[in-house]
């Protein structure tokens, strides 16, 4: 037994030392790196939560949502309504508390839907929420807008770090526990999963708020990066396409494949902005269009199918 | 010592009823099988039992308490687990995760970190062990089954509901099958099994219900029942 520790100390030592590497790098890098490039981690750091959090629920039930954008919504307009009456983490808080309490709601009402029916569903909701809004700003505050309370961008950073790491810690932790097998079995035979004990409802409305919470979170951070929002910016479709584009790209089967597929993307539209201006869409369209037709588990999938 | 009552169980789909007002009971320790044509309502007891569906009326009793319209999940941390007609096996799971998954969600509190070596008595009984870490679809259909009954058996059950779990397997597979719910039997849980294989039925049932059209028309011995007038006529064929 002994021995068998000390060898997978061993083996894990360079993992081990790699991480203390990544986390002295993390913490440091505001002190000098340029503010154009912690503004590009912390994106990068928000595509990595969402779609880490988005794959958590999504990836093993395989119950799809496209409701991210909802729940990042909810974050952005908790931080727009909330900003000016406490301090920021308490904002970043209730930004996930609020988006946490409305996917308990929704999961409550919808999570019996299945298959298709589901996703047409969140699609639906984050349209909702939007016009909800919308209408809400125009008949009731007459104007569509709102400022935001602005953050420098070093503490942004900070918090975004501290959102993906606790993103990470809970995913790690659930998928070393009894819910990750819960999770998969959902996905593959919801029937026989609650007949072998599983409290089906309870563990899909549970996990569904917990990513919930995240999206929210980093929504009610990045509203303070934008100054001013309105309904079409906070509740953008794209915040719902992005993650499972991501997942699907990296590999939506392990949380290596889920980062790699949200920094790669992330990286990539950027690339693509700034050398191809006029044919970024364009490019990003056939780049994924290629990979999930030809990478059906992504590239992370690629990586290990090279390796044998 | 009755383990299981049914009292004026009914389900009706639309103006049909699928069960028709059924009472009996299961005794426990013993193989109880349930026979009867295509259509008769076996398998609609079988989900009535497990919670799968709930009935229109009547009761059921587990250990003397009702568990009526409870969810399957409640009703299986109850004691009862149960296999599928068709196989429903977590298929790109692996094996053993299908069984870690049953004995991890159990009503029974853990005692420590012996889930993985448990599971694999599981196996062992219905002769799986060494296959851990094959995804369950890539198994044969006999296989799956046997699969199915090992994933019951790790929720520790009391009581265990097998349906139809020799159709489609051959007969020195059948043979097998018979000895695997013999040692099940063995170890004290109480069985109640959907055949259509009557040899199985014979050889291990301490008693046979009989269903006809959602009613019960037969209950005894197996050779008492397979003599019976009425179920040679609907059931076995003059």
């Amino acid at each position: 037994m002994d021995n068998l520790n000390k060898g997978s100390f061993l083996k894990y030592f360079p993992v081990i030392f790699a991480l203390l590497i990544i986390s002295v790098l993390a913490a440091t890098c505001p002190l000098y790196l340029a503010p154009f490039t912690i503004i590009s981690v912390t994106n990068i750091f928000i595509y990595v939560v969402i779609t880490l959090s988005w794959a958590l629920f999504s990836g093993p039930t395989r119950y799809i949502s496209i409701a991210t954008a909802a729940f990042f919504g909810m974050g952005i307009y908790t931080s727009a309504l909330a900003g000016e009456l406490m301090p920021f983490p308490l904002v970043v808080c209730l930004g996930g508390f609020v988006s946490f309490i409305l996917a308990l709601l929704v999961g409550m009402s919808t999570l019996r839907l299945k298959g298709m029916y589901f996703t047409i569903f969140t699609f639906g909701l984050s349209e909702l929420i939007r016009h909800t809004v919308l209408w809400w700003e125009v008949t009731r505050t007459g104007t569509v807008g709102r400022w935001v309370v602005s953050v420098d961008h070093t503490p942004v950073y900070y918090t975004m770090l501290i959102i993906l790491i606790v993103t990470l810690a809970v995913c790690y932790g659930i998928g070393r526990s009894r819910y990750w097998l819960a999770l998969q079995s959902i996905g593959q035979s919801e029937e026989a999963a609650d007949h072998m004990g599983v409290n089906v409802t309870a563990v899909k409305i549970g996990v569904f708020a917990v990513s919930a919470f995240f999206a929210g979170a980093t929504g009610a951070t990045m509203a303070t990066r934008w100054t001013y929002i309105d309904p079409s910016i906070a509740f953008n479709p794209l915040f719902s396409f992005m993650p499972i584009l991501m997942a699907t790209f990296g590999g939506i089967n392990s949380i290596t494949g889920q980062i790699v597929g949200a920094v790669a993307l992330t990286l990539l539209a950027d690339l693509l902005l700034t050398e191809f201006p006029y044919y970024y869409m364009l490019i990003y369209g056939v780049i994924l269009v290629m990979v999930i037709l030809f990478l059906p588990n992504g590239i992370t999938g690629l990586a290990k199918y090279v390796k044998k | 010592m009755r383990i299981l009552e049914v009292a004026g169980i009914k389900k009706s789909f639309g103006g049909l009823a699928a069960v028709a007002g059924v009472d009996f009971h299961i005794d426990r320790g013993e193989v109880a099988g349930l026979i009867g044509p295509n259509g008769a309502g076996k398998t609609t007891l079988f989900n009535l039992i497990s919670g799968a569906v709930t009935p229109t009326s009547g009761k059921i009793k587990f250990k003397g308490k009702d568990i009526t319209g409870l969810k399957p999940n409640k009703i299986c941390r109850q004691g009862i687990a149960r296999t599928f007609q068709l196989v429903k096996l977590f298929g790109d799971m692996t094996v053993i995760e299908n069984v870690l998954l049953a004995y991890r969600f159990r009503a029974q509190k853990s005692t420590g970190n012996e889930a993985f070596s448990r599971c694999q008595e599981m196996l062992d009984i219905v002769g799986l062990l060494g296959l851990e870490l094959i995804p369950a679809r890539e198994l044969t259909i006999a296989k799956q089954k046997q699969l199915e009954i090992a994933r019951a058996l790790a929720t520790m059950p009391e009581m265990l509901l097998l349906d139809e779990v020799m159709a489609g397997l051959n007969p020195s597979e059948v043979t097998k099958a018979i000895e695997i719910i013999k040692n099940i039997q063995a170890t004290g849980i109480t069985i109640l099994m959907v055949e259509h294989v009557m040899k199985a039925i014979m050889e291990i049932s301490d008693r046979v219900i009989v269903f006809h059209n959602g009613e019960k028309i037969a209950e005894g011995k197996p050779a008492h029942v397979v003599a019976d007038e009425t179920v040679i006529q609907i059931y076995l064929g003059g």
